[in-house]
């Protein structure tokens, strides 16, 4: 494509509009970009030429930022999407995660991270433009995502959801949930059963104004306790409530386990064979053999680029987090946390249960 | 003593590590990239690759994650995964000098 | 001077986070604009003097904004009810 990209960069200081817009169109692909202070213009501007990118911070003087993600990614589905953000919060990162953006980052204050940062750009760039199956993210999107999406776009609707059998109705006025139907339920008990069907079928219905309200909790608590009761009850992990913890850990982890924020402990004996142990796990043999391929195959990789011993690896997902540390001696373990747990934490209380451990 | 005169006899082997970062599809072929050319293509799709395995092993073994960090004691590899590929930052640790006395 | 004891009711407390917030925020700007700067004056050296100008502007601008949220916060401590 001899074509260059088009960058739209929505903030609502002058000056970093005006270094950013610089630095942009220093890349090596040369993209053209168009400065905005002000989310409605920015809108305009998207509807009247094609953009390929869009970088926006957050917080903005007239409109917010989500809202102007929100309606930006039902229009443009193939518009690229960057928030650049002042603070790094993580209610806003999950939320514009949620809504579809492609890539959250704090504006960056480094040397380094400015190197990062460019070359993220740069890369984006790089790709396609073309996307498999046209609506990104839609296709993915959970039933959670799509009422986020919903209320912060201030919409009014009523979404009709088929799962087999089964039907239920959410209303929608103004970006609040109003009311809901499931069955026998309705109101909230009605909406957390809607949320508990994994999948389904939606339909975005015309708005009913008139229909009573009968959730008069705030939308935005009701889908953070149904998404954590949804965490709590999915997938192959052991119900862990907390410090508590109903069930009993072997006792070589039972020390590890008080660790703030851990939901699963699993640890494999060196050289890979032998008793793995776990805690909080049902799939151990699964993520065994996973992690310990990953922690080999890193390793190997590690020796090829000649850069020392491998410390540690984490991951970080909506679900949950997880860490791993190797010692030759000990062998390997891995931790898993809830997703509430920051990414620093993480990594420091895996640096301390480690150190724990191979004590 | 002269300062300025290079000793051409001892040249210290420093090995450069690849920076930047990179995109690969699911498939682990990189897509795009900015890191420097001086690394062969091979090694960066070995990188990628692997990076790639290892989400997908999480995802079958159910425990699907969007971000990884790979620490090692002189260098980083973070990558967030994206639509099935990947896109990954390399990036050496600055090594703590120890002085030789 | 007797010790007074501070009590902060949830609203006083959320106020304070906003303004705490609103500082974190406009410091971070303000460190991006000298990083974005100083990156600009190496890829063209025309713009160096216009840079330094930018970078110059932020230490003042950073440290008012101590100033500002610190008056705000031993104001708000000093709320007694």
């Amino acid at each position: 494509m001899a074509s260059r990209h088009k960058i739209l960069l929505l903030d609502d200081d002058e000056q970093i509009l005006e270094l950013y817009q610089e630095l942009l169109q220093n890349l090596p692909s040369q993209p053209e970009v168009t400065v905005s202070s002000s989310g409605a213009r920015a809108i305009a501007l998207l509807e009247t030429e094609p953009f390929t990118l869009l970088i926006t911070d957050l917080r903005m003087p007239k409109m917010d930022g989500l809202q102007v993600l929100a309606i930006v990614r039902r229009k443009y589905p193939e518009l690229r999407l960057i928030v650049l953000t002042g603070v790094l919060d993580e209610e806003y990162r999950s939320r514009a995660y949620a809504l579809g953006v492609d890539l959250f980052w704090q504006k960056p204050s480094s040397s380094e991270e400015f190197q990062f940062f460019k070359d993220c750009i740069e890369s984006f760039l790089g790709r396609e433009t073309a996307e498999e199956g046209g609506f990104r993210g839609m296709q993915s999107k959970s039933l959670v995502d799509l009422i986020q999406l919903e209320c912060l776009s201030q919409s009014s609707t009523v979404l009709r959801i088929t799962q087999g059998g089964m039907e239920g109705k959410i209303w929608l006025q103004d970006g609040q949930i109003t009311d809901a139907v499931a069955g026998d339920l309705n109101g909230e008990a009605a909406f957390k059963e809607i949320l508990s069907w994994k999948s389904g079928s939606f339909e975005l219905l015309p708005a009913d104004p008139t229909h009573a309200r009968m959730i008069a909790v705030s939308s935005q608590g009701l889908l953070l306790d149904s998404a954590q009761a949804l965490d709590e009850g999915r997938g192959p992990y052991a119900d862990t409530p907390g410090a508590a913890g109903t069930t009993p850990a072997p006792s070589a982890l039972a020390p590890l386990v008080r660790f703030e924020g851990v939901d699963f402990l699993l640890t494999v004996p060196p050289s890979g064979d032998g008793e793995r142990e776990s805690w909080g796990l049902e799939n151990t043999k699964e993520v065994s053999a996973w992690v310990w391929d990953t922690q080999k195959r890193l390793r190997e990789l590690g020796d090829k680029l000649g850069v020392g011993g491998l410390a540690q690896v984490s991951g970080f997902g909506l679900n949950r987090h997880w860490a791993f540390a190797n010692s030759d001696q000990k062998g390997l373990l891995c931790a898993g946390f809830r997703r509430a747990v920051p990414k620093d934490k993480v990594d420091q209380t895996m640096k301390l249960m480690f150190g724990k451990w191979i004590s | 003593m002269d300062l300025v005169r290079t000793d051409r006899t001892v040249k210290p082997e420093v090995k450069r590590l690849p920076t930047g970062s990179f995109t690969v599809d699911a498939r682990g072929e990189v897509i795009s990239s900015t890191v420097s050319q001086v690394f062969p293509e091979a090694l960066v799709r070995d990188i990628g690759q692997r990076i790639v395995h290892v989400f997908d092993g999480a995802r079958r073994a159910q425990l699907p994650f969007s971000e990884l960090v790979v620490q090692y004691a002189s260098y980083k590899i973070v990558a967030r995964e994206m639509r099935g590929g990947a896109i990954i930052f390399l990036s050496p640790k600055p090594v703590r000098m120890v002085s030789s006395s | 001077m007797t010790k007074a004891q501070v009590t902060l009711n949830a609203e006083q407390i959320e106020e304070l986070n906003q303004k705490l917030s609103h500082m974190r925020h406009e410091i971070n700007n303000q460190l991006s604009l000298v990083v974005a700067a100083i990156e600009l004056i190496s890829l063209k050296p025309e713009l160096r003097q216009k840079m330094i100008d930018t970078v110059t502007q932020q230490p003042p601008k950073i440290t008012a904004e101590i100033v500002k949220f610190s008056k705000e916060f031993e104001q708000a401590l000093g709320i007694m009810r």
